[in-house]
């Protein structure tokens, strides 16, 4: 029996759907890269104008994104280096016991996995919400076109040193947090079965190699790029309604959570895969 | 005005819409040394389309129809970099004042000459201070634009678009309380520049003011009218 007109239309409906979030999410991306690449280029194609105020917007963002998050990351690092360590010697480490392996457990958990992801988490709390709702008001009130009635690039302006200064940021808050948590991990440590600097540290040291640092900094400099840009777009995607930012708030710390976790994922997918196939071609990797 | 430098010309029956109603301009030459003001015929009290016009005569609003040239440039069919560098040339004062509100009055009006001037900090300072003392602004000028009236936020966009000595000035929709037909402190500024004839002024307005358009006229503007037709 042949579907009637309804029953065939359902699958097309659905065929229509699917192809139209496909394309909304390449044209997504797409319009991610520009913007990115548009940040550079302004830097170029505009260097006859001043330096001066537009490296004061980028040490501005560094002091908003890098200097104001001190504090929150120095407080959830100490929690996640405490964690680690009390993981390490209680339900994992009765399995993992010794110095070398509480090394190991802090190297994975901490510079692997939970540096990058939660300064990202701190980073989009405070400072994508912060950009896009900034970034979208400036819209709104025609601050922009102001920009533009003046010669001055809103890109260069307003966008390149959000997203370089934010970068700078995002890197030097994986740095305190990652310090932060080892020191603290040995204090504990300390506290706990009283480990000798020497082992934790050498252990320490040995457990990291050169591709968990690649990793690390392959995630914080696109994790960092990417959420940056994710709150510039959303901010300048608003048009003339102050109803508009809270949407494109929302949507920019969204995203970028999406992002950073999709980053994360990936990068600790692809050290793992090759951490395998290092085994298995007998460390030529 | 034939030996003067064209500012800006408007040609080819400049139509420009806003909403539904579309404004049609007639020819305009504006030379420098020169003011004008462009007023509705037979104004719309519903309609404003004196933001839309401004926007049209610094590039920032195609018209639908016609030819906008500025310092002999058909400025929508040049690259997004001369249009930069022409707007640079030139100062826009938004009705509403238009300032960056993460600035504060200083910063705002200190903005284009950092930009565009490349001057050493000490003469940046001194040129912003000079502006800043001569618009009456300095008791505010550490305070950002949400603190401040609307009248100093006007003045400052007024100091801000005059603070690189611009060829070209073009003001948004001015309402009465800024009308003060030259008493006001802003406007002394604005006549002092119009005096020195190195510049064309141009007033975009959105209804008529028979005491400013008079007394524009007795000081060698020119009053032009355009009319607003229904798309």
């Amino acid at each position: 029996m042949r579907p009637d007109k309804e029953e065939r239309r359902i699958p097309m409906d659905i065929l229509q759907r699917t192809g139209r979030a496909g394309f909304g999410f390449f044209q997504y991306l797409f319009m991610l890269v520009a913007l990115f690449y548009l940040s550079i280029k302004v830097i170029w194609t505009n260097r006859d104008l001043g330096q001066r105020d537009f490296m004061r917007q980028v040490f501005l963002q560094i002091y908003f994104t890098g200097v104001q998050a001190v504090g929150p990351v120095v407080i959830v690092a100490l929690g996640v280096g405490t964690l680690a360590i009390v993981s390490g010697l209680g339900g994992v480490g009765g399995m993992m016991s010794g110095a070398e392996n509480i090394g190991k457990m802090v190297t994975v958990v901490v510079i692997r996995e939970l540096a990058p992801l939660l300064t990202g988490g701190i980073v989009i709390v405070r400072s994508i919400t912060a950009i896009a709702a900034e970034l979208g008001f400036m819209r709104v009130q025609r601050e922009i076109e102001a920009l533009e009635a003046m010669g001055i690039s809103p890109v260069r302006q307003l966008i390149t040193p959000r997203i370089f200064g934010g970068l700078i940021s995002f890197f030097g808050l994986n740095v305190v947090f990652n310090a932060v948590a080892l020191v603290c991990g040995f204090v504990v440590a300390q506290l706990l079965v009283s480990i000798p600097a020497e082992a934790f540290f050498s252990s320490l040291f040995k457990a990291v190699t050169p591709m968990d640092l690649f990793g690390l900094s392959f995630k914080v400099v696109l994790g960092g790029i990417g959420v940056f840009v994710i709150a510039c777009y959303h901010g300048m995607s608003v048009e003339s309604s102050s109803t508009e930012v809270p949407v494109a708030v929302s949507r920019a710390s969204l995203n970028s959570l999406v992002f950073l976790l999709t980053v994360d994922l990936g990068a600790s997918f692809v050290m793992v895969l090759s951490n395998d196939a290092n085994i298995f071609f007998g460390g030529m990797w | 005005m034939t030996g003067l430098p064209c500012i800006l010309r408007l040609t080819d029956g400049l139509r420009i819409t806003v909403g539904s109603v579309v404004c049609v301009i007639p020819p305009v030459r504006l030379h420098a040394g020169q003011w004008m003001a462009l007023v509705p015929e037979n104004p719309d009290p519903a309609m404003d389309p004196a933001g839309t016009i401004a926007r049209c005569l610094i590039s920032l609003h195609p018209p639908t129809r016609g030819t906008v040239e500025v310092f002999e440039q058909d400025v929508y069919n040049i690259g997004y970099r001369e249009v930069q560098r022409l707007r640079a040339r030139l100062g826009f004062v938004q009705g509403y004042g238009g300032l960056l509100s993460n600035r504060t009055i200083r910063d705002n009006v200190a903005l284009p000459v950092s930009e565009h001037a490349r001057l050493p900090l000490e003469e940046e300072t001194a040129l912003v201070h000079r502006y800043i003392e001569a618009f009456g602004l300095h008791a505010v000028a550490d305070q950002r634009p949400h603190m401040v009236d609307g009248f100093t936020r006007w003045r400052t966009c007024l100091a801000r678009a005059m603070v690189l000595s611009p060829a070209y000035l073009v003001l948004e929709g001015i309402g009465d309380w800024a009308m003060d037909s030259g008493t006001g402190i802003a406007w002394r500024q604005l006549v002092a520049w119009h005096q020195t004839g190195r510049s064309g002024i141009c007033i975009c307005a959105s209804r008529r003011n028979r005491g400013f358009e008079s007394w524009l006229e007795e000081r060698g503007g020119i009053v032009v009218e355009y009319k607003e037709r229904s798309v």
